[in-house]
């Protein structure tokens, strides 16, 4: 444990410049937006302040990516490698590192556009009328349902990456190209698995939600179903477990 | 603390006859202290398992002892010291007049030699 | 019963259109400092790595304190490559603190004597380090461990000559540990030949010549540097 903390902290430190450069972007967009407010008007303005979220989603899958890919690019590998812990923890923190730094970035987003609805009669517009909801609770049910989902996607996506880099490192030439081919395959494989595998968990016990709002669209409320957050974390573990596998077993240093 | 080593001979073998040329001059005196073998390793950058015989051997010679926990000690044996320095001599001079008769030398051309080499 | 510290039999390690190593089989006992002398290419680096747990032989058997290298033997062992593989952003002090948590071995205090007697700030981030810096952080690091085994890769090549005297004097002096054992892998015989107990002479992934310096030396009347010219012609 210490050690994953160790290696935790190590890439948490690495990647702070990195980090600190996004989130400048970030307050900086707002910035731009706040200076746009009279030419663009308001609403556009708010609406604008969620584009980070666009850019994050492919950041949150191909970060853990550049953290594995840059040991070997620093020529670090070795010494990491040469330290003893299994493939697993190496990945894991990469992961959750990547996934730290992924959610301080969506918070601050949010938080920024928090801002901009709070701040709207200083700019002498109307906030926004929020959604007309029934319960409550069950909104927040929805919403942490179709978060759970959407965090989990991204990081089976990150993890498919790694893996297809670690592919690509067991050969010696067309490195890119392995690495390119396993991507595709693995996105398809997972799509596919995916699939079949909500279909299957189909008969466990739901956490049911009602319909908290008349006007939401119940198709929303499938595709956050509970099956499919569950399919996508079963093969999140299982090419977590097969990317540690590699990086234990086959990969060279 | 110097060492000239030559890689071409036993390096300990070298070591020993350093440290008993050493004590013979009396850079080590009687009952003195010898350096740590890490210290000699050091000083001649050799692997301290070499100088670690060298030093056994050099007890072996009755020219210093090892105190357990304490270090090697140049003998109090004066004698012993003295006996060493005259061995050495001996060799030296034998090995001298080896190479001369090499060169075919004789006794008394040795001799003649020396007196006049003295005198220069 | 007590293993050799390295033990390897009929080790191969083949690439697509090269074999890196043929056939090493190998012993090497505790406290000894062994040289592994080669040319580039001869397969030292490979070597290393392999017994390091960073590669895997395509043939043969690899014993490390008697098991097979994996998170177990790297406790044991400081692998020490030729280039710098530390992260350049961490400061000197940094990386100590950092290897200091995966190997509890670490001594503090040896290492900042170490840092001392090599002539580094603790401050100083390593990418800013000169390549000598570097290659006497390297034995700060390795040399700060209470390891059992310490594999050296070329920690003389390309190196400024005071920085070599500082590295050799450090690995024969009172920072070495009691029974440590060593593999130092070189090309450059001179400076480093009064070090070795032991010399394993490779040549295209093949031992040619193996044995005590001491006795090759009573044998042969040659230095090992001449030896090396000698056997990898």
């Amino acid at each position: 444990m210490k050690m994953f903390y160790a290696l935790y902290r190590k890439e948490l430190s690495g990647a702070r410049n990195t980090f600190l450069t996004l989130l400048g972007l970030i307050f900086g967009f707002d910035v731009f937006l706040t200076f746009r407010i009279k030419s663009l008007g308001y609403n556009l303005v708010f609406g604008l302040s969620f584009l980070p979220l666009a850019f994050l989603c492919f950041w949150g899958i191909f970060r853990p990516l550049a953290l594995t890919r840059g040991e070997w690019k620093e020529g670090t590998a070795p010494f990491l490698r040469s330290l003893p812990v299994d493939g697993w923890r190496i990945l894991g923190a990469k992961l959750l590192a990547a996934f730290t730094e992924w959610v301080g970035l969506n918070l601050a987003t949010f938080l920024l556009s928090g801002l901009f609805y709070a701040a709207a009669p200083l700019f002498g517009a109307e906030r926004l009328p929020l959604m007309k909801v029934t319960s409550w609770t069950e909104t927040l049910k929805l919403m942490m349902m179709i978060g759970l989902t959407y965090v989990i996607g991204i990081l089976l996506g990150a993890v498919i990456c790694q893996l297809s880099f670690l592919l690509g490192r067991l050969v010696n030439r067309f490195t890119g190209l392995v690495s390119l081919a396993s991507t595709i395959l693995l996105v398809y494989l997972t799509s596919k698995g995916s699939e079949l595998l909500a279909e299957i968990l189909t008969f466990l016990p739901f956490i049911s939600i009602e319909d908290p709002s008349p006007n939401l669209d119940i198709r929303l409320l499938q595709s956050a179903s509970f099956s499919v957050s569950l399919a996508l974390l079963i093969e999140f573990t299982l090419l977590f477990f097969v990317s540690g596998w590699v990086m234990e077993k086959k990969v060279e240093f | 603390m110097r060492f000239e080593i030559d890689e071409r001979q036993p390096i300990y073998r070298q070591i020993v006859e350093a440290l008993i040329r050493q004590i013979a001059c009396g850079e080590w005196p009687p009952g003195g202290k010898l350096p740590s073998i890490r210290e000699v390793a050091a000083a001649a950058r050799v692997n301290p398992n070499t100088v670690a015989r060298a030093f056994q051997e050099l007890e072996r010679t009755g020219l210093a002892e090892t105190r357990r926990g304490e270090g090697t000690f140049v003998t109090t044996d004066t004698e012993a010291i003295k006996a060493c320095r005259e061995k050495t001599a001996r060799e030296i001079w034998t090995d001298f007049l080896r190479k001369m008769r090499e060169l075919g030398f004789t006794n008394e051309e040795v001799r003649r030699l020396a007196a006049e080499l003295k005198e220069e | 019963m007590s293993h050799p510290v390295v033990m390897l039999e009929k080790v191969e390690k083949r690439y697509p259109l090269t074999k890196a190593l043929d056939g090493v089989s190998l012993t090497i006992d505790r406290g000894q400092v062994v040289g592994l002398l080669g040319h580039n290419g001869s397969g030292k680096t490979t070597l290393l790595k392999i017994i390091a747990g960073l590669k895997n032989p395509t043939n043969g058997r690899v014993r490390v304190f008697g098991l097979a290298p994996g998170v177990e033997t790297k406790k044991r062992v400081a692998y020490l490559p030729e280039v710098n593989t530390y992260y350049g952003w961490m400061t000197v002090d940094e990386l100590i603190n950092f290897v200091k948590a995966f190997h509890p071995d670490l001594d503090l205090e040896k290492a900042a004597g170490l840092k001392t007697f090599m002539n580094l700030n603790g401050a100083v981030k390593i990418g800013a380090l000169s390549k000598g810096q570097q290659a006497r952080l390297k034995l700060v690091v390795g040399l700060a461990r209470q390891a059992d085994l310490m594999l050296l890769d070329e920690p003389l090549a390309g190196i400024d000559p005071p920085s070599r005297a500082r590295i050799l004097e450090a690995l024969v002096g009172e920072f070495r540990q009691e029974g440590q054992t060593i593999i130092i892998s070189t090309h450059e015989v001179k400076e480093a030949e009064a070090i070795f107990d032991h010399v394993v002479f490779l040549r295209k992934g093949r031992i040619v010549l193996e044995g005590e310096a001491e006795t090759l030396r009573a044998e042969t009347g040659h230095s090992m540097e001449e030896l090396f010219g000698e056997v990898l012609e």
